[in-house]
């Protein structure tokens, strides 16, 4: 049987210690899930693909839910995700009620994971099918169509998404050129003629910039200790959970599609869901400590992991930053996703959703271990967490080729991200535009070479239309609509 | 108006007439006598699209709000400054110190100062980078036999 084959040692035994390094990591506040997610890739090399993408898999959903238990104790994120998870969880936990809302987090966070997982399941064998139909024009716009969603979804100003996928885009171009074999901006280095490599670009991108930028702010992650032990209640828990079913499905739905939104990830899905829960709800005690601001944003945000992955493997387009270092992964361990892998790899796929399903289960009674330890994880010395973060993207940058050139490349990366974050650009366009860098070009010219350097066909086939005007509304409405709601104003 | 977006202006036209000027010298794509787009095409076209964005950026800088000052102060302190180099050093000396001292002792040292460096006690930061280092150490090292730096000085005295 080819799903059992993931209850084997060589696989459930890296899957439980990435889920408990997906805790650690998100507990701590401001290191995010899409670090941890960078940090362990290195250890994934030497791995078999399932080991290393259930080791993924594991990160990603623990980690997302680990960021409500500071975010619930200490009114601090672990992580972006659980930015909305605040609002009500650290109320409940003023009024003495933060281990009901550290349960009702994990249970629903293991709920919404699995209702995200039971549709990429369920979507994503059709939607291959039909993406087989896609030629070399309409995966040229599928690339953009990414692109543009990350820039248009990513937080803070368009233009300057679309800048870092622009600028991802362009480094993407180093390297050989497949057409013609002429090697382009590698000046003489012959370490750049393979082009610059996906995962030690993100280690820097992700690990060492969070680094720099933390050793120059004054917060520091020392915090003080938790007041509250957790006594979980689990009747209390279940009834509370069986009351808001409606909410807990409408947020694990709501975050299911945003994830699979091309560029929104988690953090997006969480604060759409508590959105629409106050409008829904009318709620008069959300943002005070309502159980219903608990449930929504939380099942939302894992099951916005779900959600990425379908695009992610279906059509090979990142989901959000995190499914942009998985597909970098997966070239590393030679699978090309898209809609081939559902029959070249047939077993993988079935063996990544029963993983999947097996980390929601997984999570329970490894995150409540979490919410138990959380206390030993804040006590950590930031000198400690920094200098292991440091030193794991030193070897984890070199470790993928044992090249001390990839350290390098992290390095420069590292100092990127960090001017990004100042300047206030987003990471995860530049990445896109690094994983997508490829697709995009080689698709452009071959399709030009097919038609000589005709560029109506790019328009006038049915899908390559849609996506065209999909990526028109999707640039233009925004705007339209901020400009309109201020002329009304 | 931002100073530092203006700077992200200028490295924007920097970046882009860069690339259109270098890419110039790459070879043309004939076949059959017909042109068709080669290496240049797509960096040429991603020059372009960063020159529109430098330009949004000084029109937004120049017309659009041309009297609103920056609130942002980046203010950087000394020690802040300090930090980010040391972890640069480290980044950067790693490998070139753990080609002559091994990896263990050069990742133990290293860590065991940027910890000192960050106001830790010296004999916590001690334990601490010992831990660690033996951590990365057993996990790439001994489990996925990466073949780490083991430093001149050891091969040689061996």
């Amino acid at each position: 049987m080819q799903p059992l084959e993931v209850l084997k040692p060589d696989v459930l035994f890296p899957l439980l210690l990435s889920m408990f390094f997906g805790i650690f990591v998100g507990a701590i506040p401001g290191l995010t899930a899409t670090m941890a997610v960078a940090l362990i890739i290195p250890v994934t090399y030497y791995m078999k693909p399932i080991a290393g993408l259930a080791m993924v898999l594991g990160v990603s959903f623990t980690a997302i839910f680990a960021g409500d238990i500071p975010a619930t104790f200490l009114r601090i994120p672990g992580t972006p995700a659980s930015g909305a998870a605040i609002l009500d969880g650290f109320e409940l936990s003023k009024k003495g009620k933060g281990s009901l809302a550290l349960m009702l987090d994990l249970f629903c966070s293991a709920l919404g994971g699995l209702i995200g997982v039971v549709i990429l399941i369920t979507v994503s064998p059709p939607l291959a099918k039909f993406a087989l139909k896609f030629t070399h024009f309409e995966y040229f716009w599928l690339g953009i169509f990414g692109l543009s969603m990350a820039a248009v979804l990513s937080k803070g100003n368009t233009v300057k998404g679309l800048m870092s996928a622009t600028l991802g885009l362009l480094i993407s171009t180093i390297g050989i050129d497949v057409t013609t074999g002429y090697p382009r901006f590698t000046f003489n280095i012959t370490d750049l003629m393979d082009g610059v490599s996906f995962i030690p670009a993100m280690i820097g991108l992700f690990g060492l910039s969070e680094v720099f930028k933390r050793m120059t702010e004054k917060s520091q992650l020392q915090l003080s200790a938790v007041s509250e032990v957790v006594k979980p209640d689990l009747k209390e828990t279940f009834k509370h959970i069986w009351k808001h079913k409606f909410t807990l499905i409408r947020g694990a739905l709501i975050g299911t599609f945003i994830g699979a939104l091309p560029g929104a990830g988690a953090d997006v899905a969480a604060w759409v869901s508590y959105g629409v829960e106050k409008n829904v709800s009318k709620d008069e005690e959300l943002g005070k400590g309502s159980v219903r601001g608990v449930v929504a944003p939380t099942s939302a945000n894992n099951a916005a992991i779900g959600g990425t992955w379908i695009p992610a493997l279906v059509f090979g387009l990142p989901g959000d930053s995190i499914t942009a270092i998985v597909l970098g992964a997966m070239l590393m361990y030679g699978l090309r996703p898209g809609p081939m892998i559902f029959t070249q790899s047939r077993d993988l796929v079935t063996q990544l959703f029963t993983v999947a399903v097996l980390v929601q289960i997984l999570l329970i009674p490894i995150g409540w271990l979490g919410i138990k330890a959380f206390s030993l994880f804040v006590r950590l010395k930031t000198s400690l967490v920094m200098t292991a973060v440091t030193v794991f993207c030193i070897i984890g940058s070199y470790a993928l080729r044992n090249s001390v050139f990839d350290v390098y490349v992290m390095f420069v990366f590292g100092l990127i991200g960090y001017a990004f974050e100042k300047l206030r650009i987003p990471l995860a366009p530049m990445i896109l535009g690094l994983i997508l860098g490829r697709t995009v070009e080689d698709n452009l010219r071959v399709g030009l070479i097919k038609t000589k350097g005709n560029f109506l066909p790019f328009l006038t086939r049915p899908i390559s239309l849609t996506l065209f005007v999909m990526i028109v509304l999707v640039l233009i409405v925004p705007p339209l609509t901020k400009i309109l709601s201020r002329k009304k104003v | 108006m931002s100073v530092a977006d203006l700077i992200l202006g200028f490295v924007l036209v920097f970046i882009s007439f860069f690339v259109l000027l270098y890419s110039r010298k790459f070879p043309h794509f004939v076949v059959r006598g017909v042109r068709l787009p080669g290496p240049s095409f797509f960096p040429r076209i991603l020059a372009v699209l960063l020159l529109i964005f430098a330009a949004y950026i000084f029109v937004e800088q120049f017309l659009l709000r041309k009297r609103r000052v920056s609130q942002e102060k980046h203010r950087t302190e000394a020690k802040s400054l300090l930090n980010l180099l040391w972890i640069s050093f480290m980044v950067l000396f790693a490998f070139p110190l753990a080609n002559l001292i091994g990896t263990f002792i050069a990742l133990t040292g290293m860590s065991f100062l940027l910890m000192v460096v960050l106001r830790s006690k010296w004999y916590e930061s001690l334990i601490l980078s010992f831990s660690v280092a033996l951590v990365v150490y057993i996990i790439f090292g001994v489990i996925f036999k990466i073949p780490l730096p083991e430093g001149i000085i050891f091969t040689k005295l061996r």
